[in-house]
């Protein structure tokens, strides 16, 4: 998938909560069209959202049939100053995913290196980072 | 491997929490999110919410949900350090209720301090989240070391009820 056209803003007023260490709820739609919630963590490119998961993951499989997903993003101690994103998923790629990954776990995690820091190093042989970029079609926030 | 939980325990957190993320899907095949609040009776999720508002529309024309319900978690005498908050994940089946359907218990703590405010409750509707298979949960029921291993942290129980 390539990322072009436009986006609409992330309200300077809440793009703290895309910034981390937050709390980042994503959901995408499974192929019954039932839908999945799952913990994520996310920052920013301009306007757009970056997520990272593992080719091995659900919510992958699912953004490659449905690239329509939404987010939420809180604090924990104040969930109702909050903002949802809603957008498409405009790239998926693996280049720089590892890389990616590595700064999103310096912003929520302990330490730089998400494979050894954050989770057993073994695991890199058996998970494929992927980095996501979604582009806002519609923002609303709360608080 | 995942941590063995029973549904009591998770039930257990669930009912110290209040607040949780709904997750569902449009009649465009769409998902939406949104932050709530509910109450625990008897295996079953309650959510107070205008009438109007978009979750109870989209709701009725998809009852499929899927909850995630953070837990915090930090280090005694160090809250600096940074811990992911633990989760607690399920799918259900919501129906939308009216206020008087659902027990006196239930509607008072749902509805504090609006109970007599018969406008305000006309235009009011309540959710029902049944949770259904399991519950999918990370950093519960583990310590905060084990938190930092997902083969650890992971654990699952069925919903039980």
């Amino acid at each position: 998938m390539s990322a072009k056209g436009s986006s609409v803003e992330i309200p300077v007023s809440h793009r703290d909560l895309l910034t981390g260490p937050v709390n980042v709820v994503l959901t995408t739609v499974m192929p019954d069209g039932q839908p999945q919630t799952t913990p994520v963590w996310c920052n920013l490119d301009g306007d757009e959202v970056l997520i990272n998961t593992m080719k091995q993951f659900q919510k992958y499989k699912n953004m490659c049939l449905n690239p329509r997903v939404t987010l939420l993003a809180y604090r924990l101690d104040q969930p109702f100053r909050n903002i949802e994103v809603r957008g498409r998923v405009v790239e998926m790629s693996e280049e720089g995913a590892l890389d990616h990954l590595n700064v999103l776990t310096a912003m929520y995690g302990s330490g730089s290196e998400f494979f050894g820091d954050s989770v057993d190093a073994d695991l890199r042989h058996k998970f494929d980072p992927v980095k996501i970029r979604i582009r806002p079609d519609r923002v609303r926030v709360e608080g | 491997m995942t941590v063995d939980l029973t549904p009591d325990q998770v039930w257990e957190e669930i009912e110290q929490n209040v607040f949780a993320v709904i997750g569902m899907v449009t009649k465009d095949n769409e998902a939406r999110t949104v932050g709530i609040v509910y109450v625990v009776r008897d295996g079953r999720l309650y959510i107070a919410s205008d009438s109007d508002a978009w979750k109870v529309r989209h709701i009725k024309e998809n009852p499929h949900v899927s909850l995630t319900i953070p837990v915090h978690k930090s280090v005694p005498l160090m809250p600096w350090v940074k811990i992911p908050a633990a989760t607690i994940t399920f799918c259900g089946e919501a129906k939308i209720l009216n206020p008087s359907d659902v027990s006196q218990d239930i509607f008072e703590a749902l509805f504090r301090g609006m109970t007599e405010d018969q406008e305000r409750l006309a235009s009011t509707s309540v959710i029902e989240v049944k949770p259904e298979k399991d519950f999918i949960t990370y950093g519960i029921g583990v310590s905060l070391m084990q938190m930092r291993d997902p083969k650890l942290a992971r654990g699952r129980a069925p919903v039980g009820v």
